[in-house]
């Protein structure tokens, strides 16, 4: 499946994403802006504001990373798919 | 001050000392809303510049002579450069420069009959006019000139920008992109000479007129009206219209072009 993340190298720490999100799907944690999985629609309303487009960003997981494991990324990991 | 309610405790404690005369030195140190309004104008230039400078250089077989295109080859390289300055103007917000200048395609263009006004299209936030391609050398001699001549008001205005690292950079960018502005001109002007030249010139012009314009930016813009809360900006959008409307009229008018 796809998940929508903020890409750290990307983000200025504006919190223009946080701010435009209409469902409060993301928050700041530890100065990282990290998106819910279960509560983003993907409305793209974040994309719009991000002054970078570090919020233009979307990766293939296995299993969705939760908002405190975005919050200790340096960079965005490719996928957490199994090696086949 | 109607857009005072979007700011944050810090948004605010920063605009007052803006207000109070304080240039801003360090954007880490800024508050959240200056960093994105600042970030969004630096790429917006910086993007363009890079745009362009990779558009020139992909055009150099259009210029008609081997002093053309050196005079080209050299605007290139300096579109280049100014976007690289700014560029180290936004590392200072932390981003990873080379990955977000990797992570776009600055040739791309759109077709020639496309319609975008001030609707932003792509990941990189360059002007819109840059989403076009250029066909022949009036054309790009066409759009050359107006585009630097927007480019120069608008560094004009920069000048007295709050942010102090760019207002000082923005003052050092004015005097090459005159220069480019130049280029353009006189290419107008040598090609204007011919029956045939004169008639591409007038074609290009009622191209790139409306499209030039638009990267004005809209009357009225909240956003702009941050820009000169903030005291990023000094003049409003139709402000900087309405001059370069002025300028390209009179200097086109030279060699019997009327534009509008």
């Amino acid at each position: 499946m796809q998940q929508h993340v903020v890409d750290p190298e990307m983000c200025i720490q504006c919190s223009a994403c946080e701010m435009a999100c209409p469902l409060k799907a993301i928050d700041c944690i530890a100065g990282r802006f990290c998106v819910d999985f279960v509560k983003c629609k993907n409305c793209a309303k974040c994309i719009e504001d991000c002054p970078t487009g570090a919020c233009d960003c979307f990766i293939e997981v296995a299993t969705p990373f939760t908002q405190m494991e975005q919050a200790e990324w340096t960079s965005v990991p490719t996928s957490n798919l199994p090696q086949s | 001050m109607g857009n005072v309610d979007v700011l944050s405790d810090s948004d605010r404690a920063l605009l007052s000392t803006i207000v109070d005369g304080k240039p801003v030195t360090n954007l880490q140190s800024s508050s959240g809303k200056y960093r994105e309004l600042v970030t969004g104008i630096l790429l917006q230039y910086a993007d363009s510049e890079m745009a362009g400078g990779v558009g020139f250089a992909g055009a150099l077989s259009l210029a008609p002579s081997l002093l053309e295109k050196t005079a080209l080859a050299k605007i290139a390289y300096e579109k280049l450069n100014l976007a690289d300055r700014t560029y180290q103007l936004v590392a200072q917000t932390g981003i990873n420069i080379d990955k977000y200048i990797a992570s776009h395609c600055w040739d791309a263009r759109l077709g020639r009959t496309a319609t975008l006004g001030y609707k932003r299209i792509s990941a990189d936030k360059r002007l819109n006019s840059l989403h076009f391609p250029i066909q022949g050398w009036a054309d790009l001699a066409v759009f050359t000139y107006l585009m630097a001549g927007v480019a120069c008001i608008q560094l004009e205005d920069f000048c007295s920008s709050s942010f102090e690292p760019w207002s000082q950079l923005a003052e050092a960018h004015l005097p090459i992109e005159e220069s480019h502005r130049e280029f353009g001109l006189n290419a107008l002007r040598r090609a204007s000479k011919f029956e045939q030249e004169l008639s591409s010139i007038r074609l290009s012009v009622c191209y790139w007129y409306d499209k030039v314009l638009a990267c004005c930016g809209p009357p009225s813009s909240d956003r702009n009206s941050l820009f000169l809360e903030f005291k990023l900006k000094a003049s409003k959008n139709e402000d900087i219209a309405i001059r370069w409307q002025h300028e390209v009229a009179n200097a086109l008018a030279e060699i019997n072009v009327s534009v509008g």
